[in-house]
């Protein structure tokens, strides 16, 4: 009996050990490299992601590649982000078959267990920052074949929700500068067609339709014989046509890119219900925000049957619990002083306001509520299996002693507590918008003044990009980023 | 016991080998399919389908009733594809068949040219008189031969039908005229496992 005792508590201390530090890993890379990305040095977070490589572990291998691809395209580093982003996209691809032994362990312990495969904005900003990177050096025709293979995955998606408008199957800022990239390739259909899907992804969408894109999408098409998408889309201007710039199909421009603020983090909201028979019921709820919320009641006394019992001095339940837990992942948003970016041009007294494009926040939030009822049936399956075993492991062990019970049950319930946690595994390195500025140019050199904003319009931080050469037809694209 | 033991002593030496990195040589022109994406099979199929064709088509006796070897410069290959796929793998084997068939010349390319001409700027300055290669000496290119390469993708959850299609054109710089036109098809089908251990 000893023994039976003796290896319970080993393995339940080791269980708890392991299980442990899988939670911290999650939360030390977010301790470790947020600091280094608000204050925009990039290329510090990723020397600390690869001194230590085991922050992130072989079920996270696409973050771990994601991460520092992002990080690298941030600094400007192109060949480099495109290296790493790459991988990850090859990671997702062989991900594709689920590992039975995986998902088995999944069901049993939780989704942490389970290899990282990205929730579908995180693949879409994968494959635009590879575009970027590719734009960055100039080449459209890589780009594109970016904008192909996203598409493929849209397709997918809106396959498997079986055209439900309202799930995440299209993306207004990809659709968006995959029309430029189109344009720029002077391939005026397709910059249409990804224009018409662009205006159609935000007006269903998380993010609103800025009106700078109304406008443009409204008199391009107008412009290119494709009024009846206007009336698809049900599009009115918001200006008159002379004050929408640079209409013209593949005409030379420079295009600023600006990523403002770290995007979301997802944390565990948590719910927990203990049972004392004979003694205490305690219910307990942590929010996404940590706060904590315990209430404490008597809890029922015993039946008849069991009082009989403990009068003859057999086992009773008196001292036993019953224990259950759930744990979901919430959204958790980080403050951000950079509102929007103004662009200056040499040569051109305007100031030029950015767009928001896309909204990371608003997207994580969309995405788990795609998910909610997947995830909460995956939670329920769960944690249903683990509390019988529990019950039936606890019901092996029971004494005649209440002191014991009481010692044997709680080991096992915090045993339980430690293998019910929420996946909370994210791109928390993402921006938290992503904004745009468009400046039609005459072919030339210029240089471009970046200025990252506060609401109040203050000056957070500021770049001047020079010499930036801009052929006929060509476009230039700029990136920007300020996670402050 | 002893039984167990002896069981535990065979089987860890064969995982140990099942986790060993196993890299064994194989015919360059042997067909592996690892992923379903555009491989080195599909590179070698369009060239050797571009090369038959180029120096079977009727373009070339022009230049050969002549007596005369055109001069060919290879131009932008458009990758419209859904991959990231090196068009020059095979352009590169067709520059060596034809240049290996004797018909046909070739011309450095637009980029290898830029390099040269820096080394001749750097002759000027640097190299003996002698050695030096003069500026303004280099061969005009008759036909510049481009090309795109185009998939459609149709795919539902783990099965998928890619159609690539590449088309090569031989295009006289002169005249603008379309002297040959090349196209290789190749059509796969490929279902990715869904499970795994």
């Amino acid at each position: 009996m000893k023994l039976r005792y003796y290896w319970y508590a080993s393995f339940s201390f080791l269980l708890f050990l392991i299980l442990d530090s899988c939670t911290t890993k999650s939360s030390l890379r977010i301790d470790q490299l947020s600091n280094c990305t608000l204050n925009n040095d990039f290329l510090s977070a990723v020397e600390s992601i690869k001194k230590k490589p085991g922050l992130y572990g072989k079920n996270n291998a696409f973050l771990y590649n994601m991460d520092i691809g992002s990080l690298f395209h941030y600094a400007g580093y192109y060949d480099s982000s495109r290296v790493y982003l790459l991988k990850a996209s090859d990671i997702l691809d062989d991900l594709f078959a689920r590992s039975v032994t995986n998902e088995a362990a999944a069901i049993m312990i939780n989704d942490n267990v389970r290899p990282y495969r990205s929730r579908p904005y995180e693949i879409v900003m994968m494959h635009q920052f590879i575009a970027s990177d590719y734009l960055a050096q100039g080449d459209v025709d890589g780009a594109l074949v970016e904008t192909r293979q996203v598409q493929l995955h849209f397709d997918e998606w809106n396959r498997k929700n079986n055209k439900k408008e309202e799930k995440y199957d299209s993306d207004g800022m990809f659709h968006y500068l995959s029309s430029i990239a189109y344009d720029a390739a002077d391939e005026t259909s397709d910059a249409m067609i990804s224009l018409f899907h662009a205006v159609e992804s935000f007006q269903t969408g998380p993010v609103p339709l800025p009106d700078a894109i109304r406008n443009r999408a409204f008199y391009s098409f107008k412009m290119n014989d494709r009024e009846s998408d206007n009336s698809l889309l049900k599009l009115t201007p918001t200006m008159q046509r002379d004050g929408v710039a640079g209409l013209e199909n593949n005409s030379s421009e420079i295009v600023v890119i600006g990523y403002a603020g770290r995007g979301p983090m997802l944390v565990e909201e948590s719910w927990w219900g203990t049972w004392v028979k004979d003694g205490l019921l305690v219910i307990h709820h942590t929010n996404g925000k940590g706060e904590d919320e315990t209430m404490s009641l008597n809890a029922p006394a015993l039946p008849p049957s069991e009082l009989k019992k403990a009068e003859k001095g057999q086992k009773t339940k008196s001292g036993t619990t019953f224990h259950i837990k759930f744990a979901l992942p919430a959204v958790k948003t980080v403050p951000s002083e950079t509102k929007k970016f103004t662009v200056k041009c040499s040569g051109d007294p305007t100031n030029y306001a950015s767009v928001i494009i896309n909204d990371l926040d608003a997207q994580a939030q969309k995405n788990l509520d795609d998910t909610k009822n997947s995830t909460l049936l995956r939670t329920v399956i769960r944690v249903v299996l683990r509390t019988i075993a529990a019950e039936k492991a606890k019901e092996k062990m029971k004494t005649g002693s209440v002191a014991a019970n009481l010692l044997l049950n709680i080991g096992t319930d915090i045993l339980a507590d430690q293998l019910e946690k929420a996946d909370t595994r994210s791109c928390f390195l993402l921006p938290k918008t992503v904004q745009i500025v468009r400046i039609p140019v005459k072919p030339g050199t210029y240089s471009v003044d970046v200025s990252a904003n506060s609401g109040s319009g203050g000056v957070l931080s500021n770049k001047v990009f020079s010499d930036i050469n801009v052929r006929e037809h060509e476009k230039k694209f700029v990136f920007y980023s300020s996670f402050k | 016991m002893l039984r167990i033991k002896k069981t535990i002593l065979w089987v860890i030496p064969l995982l140990m080998v099942g986790c060993t990195t196993k890299v064994s040589r194989v015919q360059s022109d042997s067909t592996i399919d690892l992923t379903g994406k555009w491989n080195d099979t599909d590179s070698r199929l369009v060239a050797e389908e571009m090369i038959k064709d180029c120096l079977s088509q009727r373009w070339l006796y022009k230049w050969e009733s002549e007596n005369k070897r055109p001069t060919v410069i290879i131009g932008k290959v458009v990758n419209k594809s859904h991959e990231h796929i090196s068009v020059e793998t095979f352009t590169k084997d067709m520059e060596r068949a034809l240049l290996n068939s004797g018909k046909v010349d070739f011309v450095a390319s637009k980029t290898e040219r830029e390099q040269l001409r820096d080394e001749k700027e750097d002759m000027q300055d640097n190299a003996s008189v002698q050695t030096a290669k003069s500026v303004g000496e280099e061969k005009g290119a008759d036909l510049m031969l481009v090309g795109t390469l185009n998939t459609i993708v149709d795919q539902e959850g783990a099965k998928a039908v890619v159609f690539y299609q590449t088309n090569l054109e031989l295009i006289d710089i002169e005249s603008n005229q379309k002297v040959w036109i090349g196209e290789k098809k190749i059509k796969k089908y490929v279902e990715r496992a869904k499970t795994k251990f």
